[in-house]
């Protein structure tokens, strides 16, 4: 391949590779919830508000598109801190179920604050001034700055939470300072995500943060699989890609993704790793799964009561 | 004009009670939050369109079979995802992501045979009967969707109260380890479980189409989330509260509009819902679910 074929296969491909890196930031957001034990599914909410900010500042204000990325970020942080208590106190179904509603409202809001955010028709006309290489330094960064904590002190606290709240808090993990923090980086790259879809995209709608994102959101970063961030990185780019390595998926979308959600779950319980870590288990010799991957925290466990 | 209005909350709220229902029993009995009841409600209006559009079978016929429809369809669902989620010891974490990828499937199949269009039931389907008292009225479809839950509750009354199944959903509810030791059939109770669960979400689709005399693909999808707001405001695996819940939240949406601020009716049940939440995380009627084994 020559030079001339990678910048013809580059500019073809733009839409897609913008895609899927922003669907990488977004997986990465409900990696750190998920692997904290918080089943948070607030972060299409958030990727909401991040994209209204960034897409309203820059159309009423002209600002550089950092800055309207930053205060979505920003705007996010502030809602987030908010939501956070009552959030965090439930549990299991609870949580999902508020978390799950909290993206209704902000879609609801969306429709229907017509003189901020267009309603229906949404927004028009953001300048879509973020490139390639932009996103590859946010993703580089977002990815070292979860490696490194899930890498840590950090992540071996997750990962106590995720597998037993109260024995992670019997053995003097600050329980409630680890599961703040995972739910504020959670929302901030959610809202991250959101401000460089708007200025990726130029227009968005309500209808993109419901029900079918969440959807491909989960399918992406199960896919990926829990054991390390680079796992829903390599899910985002596998499913956002596959318009165009699929022949028909465009006509079977939902569907499909759908159905593939169902099988990651049920049989990859860790995503594509799942057969590496059976062969891991058998060469160490143990026969312990570990914990689950998809655990919430506080909830009972099989088998214990 | 306030007697008219409280007739449409009624009649609103048993839409959703008899939804949140079939939402609640699976939900209280094997702790699995089934989203796809809502893609189930959808397909189940979609069958009782095509069976009156296209092979002219009177409404009664057709609501019957509907309702069994979403019944098998929500079997089907246990026995491709639910059950072998279970038997890998899948969390209900994990069930709940799975019904959202199950529900994705069947919300996309019936836009697929919908076109994505909206379908009107033919003209004449129900007889257009409307009785009026001291400026109140019903019409047929109120008066139909009124009776229908009348008798879903009773039912569901004595199916948990008075009947072998009902006891050992009620078992299954309590733990289902006790229930595997004391005999109880498991599988086959779940089985019924999502069965009756699945039928109560069909029921209330076609009732919902033929009320507004509309079905399409995407209306489903408020009655998922409302759902939750009613078991969680009524208090999960409480059937009282369930239906208290749900005429509390079909009364906010009506008179909501009638304060005027109708376009933001949902902000108004997502924030109740919100503020139970905070307040009164067990709902109007649950038990405490530290308790739950």
């Amino acid at each position: 391949m020559t030079l001339d074929d990678l910048q013809c296969w580059l500019l073809v491909y733009d839409h897609s590779i913008l895609t899927a890196l922003i669907n990488a930031v977004t997986a990465l957001s409900l990696y750190v919830s998920l692997r904290a034990g918080i089943f948070n599914l607030s972060a299409i909410g958030f990727m909401a508000i991040g994209a209204y900010t960034a897409g309203i500042l820059s159309l009423r204000t002209a600002a550089p598109a950092f800055l309207g990325i930053a205060a979505g970020v920003a705007i996010s942080l502030l809602v987030g801190a908010v939501l956070v208590y009552p959030v965090l106190k439930l549990r299991g179904h609870y949580l999902a179920i508020a978390t799950l509603s909290f993206g209704a409202i902000v879609q609801a809001l969306a429709l229907n604050l017509d003189a901020l955010t267009g309603g229906p028709a949404g927004l028009i006309g953001i300048p879509a001034t973020v490139r390639v290489w932009h996103l590859l330094l946010v993703l580089a960064a977002v990815l070292y700055i979860v490696w490194a904590a899930q890498a840590s002190r950090t992540g071996r606290a997750w990962d106590a939470i995720r597998t037993d709240l109260s024995a992670a808090r019997a053995m003097g993990i600050p329980v409630e300072q680890y599961r703040l923090l995972a739910f504020l980086i959670s929302t901030a790259l959610a809202a991250l995500a959101g401000g460089l879809w708007a200025h990726v995209n130029r227009v968005i709608v309500p209808f993109e943060f419901g029900f079918a994102q969440l959807t491909f959101a989960l399918v992406q970063t199960l896919l990926g699989g829990l054991s390390n961030p680079f796992g829903p990185v390599a899910g985002a780019v596998i499913v956002s890609t596959m318009p165009d390595w699929l022949a028909g998926f465009d006509q079977y979308r939902e569907m499909l993704i759908g159905a593939l959600l169902v099988v990651v779950v049920i049989y990859l319980p860790q995503g594509l790793a799942t057969p590496f870590e059976a062969l891991r288990r058998r060469a160490r010799g143990g026969d312990d799964p570990g914990p689950k991957p998809l655990a919430a925290a506080g909830e009972p466990r099989q088998g214990q009561t | 004009m306030l007697q008219q209005q409280l007739v449409n909350g009624i009649v609103a709220g048993s839409v959703y009670a008899l939804f949140a229902l079939g939402f609640n029993l699976v939900l209280g009995a094997l702790n699995i939050l089934n989203v796809a009841q809502g893609a189930i409600f959808t397909l189940s209006a979609f069958v009782a369109f095509f069976l009156i559009k296209l092979f002219q079978v009177p409404f009664v016929l057709a609501l019957l079979l509907a309702t069994l429809a979403g019944g098998a369809l929500n079997v089907l669902l246990e026995l491709v995802v639910f059950r072998p989620l279970r038997a890998r010891g899948g969390t209900s974490m994990a069930t709940l992501v799975a019904s959202i990828g199950a529900s994705m499937v069947l919300i996309s199949f019936a836009q697929l045979i919908s076109g994505a269009q909206v379908e009107r039931f033919p003209l004449g389907t129900l007889p257009e009967v409307q009785w009026a008292q001291g400026g109140v009225r019903l019409s047929f479809t109120q008066a139909l969707v009124l009776c229908v839950t009348v008798l879903v509750m009773v039912g569901t009354w004595l199916l948990l109260n008075r009947m072998r199944l009902g006891k050992a959903i009620r078992t299954m509810a309590f733990s289902e380890r006790i229930a595997r030791m004391l005999g109880i059939p498991t599988g086959a109770v779940a089985a019924w479980t999502f069965f009756i669960s699945g039928a109560l979400g069909g029921l209330a689709g076609v009732l919902l189409g033929l009320m507004f005399n509309s079905v399409h693909f995407l209306m489903g999808e408020p009655y998922v989330l409302k759902g939750f707001a009613a078991i969680v405001i009524g208090g999960f695996g409480s059937v009282t509260g369930v239906i208290v819940a749900s005429m509390m939240i079909g009364l906010a949406e009506v008179f909501s509009t009638v304060l005027g601020i109708g376009t933001f009716r949902d902000v108004v049940i997502f924030g109740m819902l919100f503020l139970f939440l905070l307040f009164r995380p067990n709902g109007l009627f649950g038990r405490d679910e530290e308790l739950r084994p």
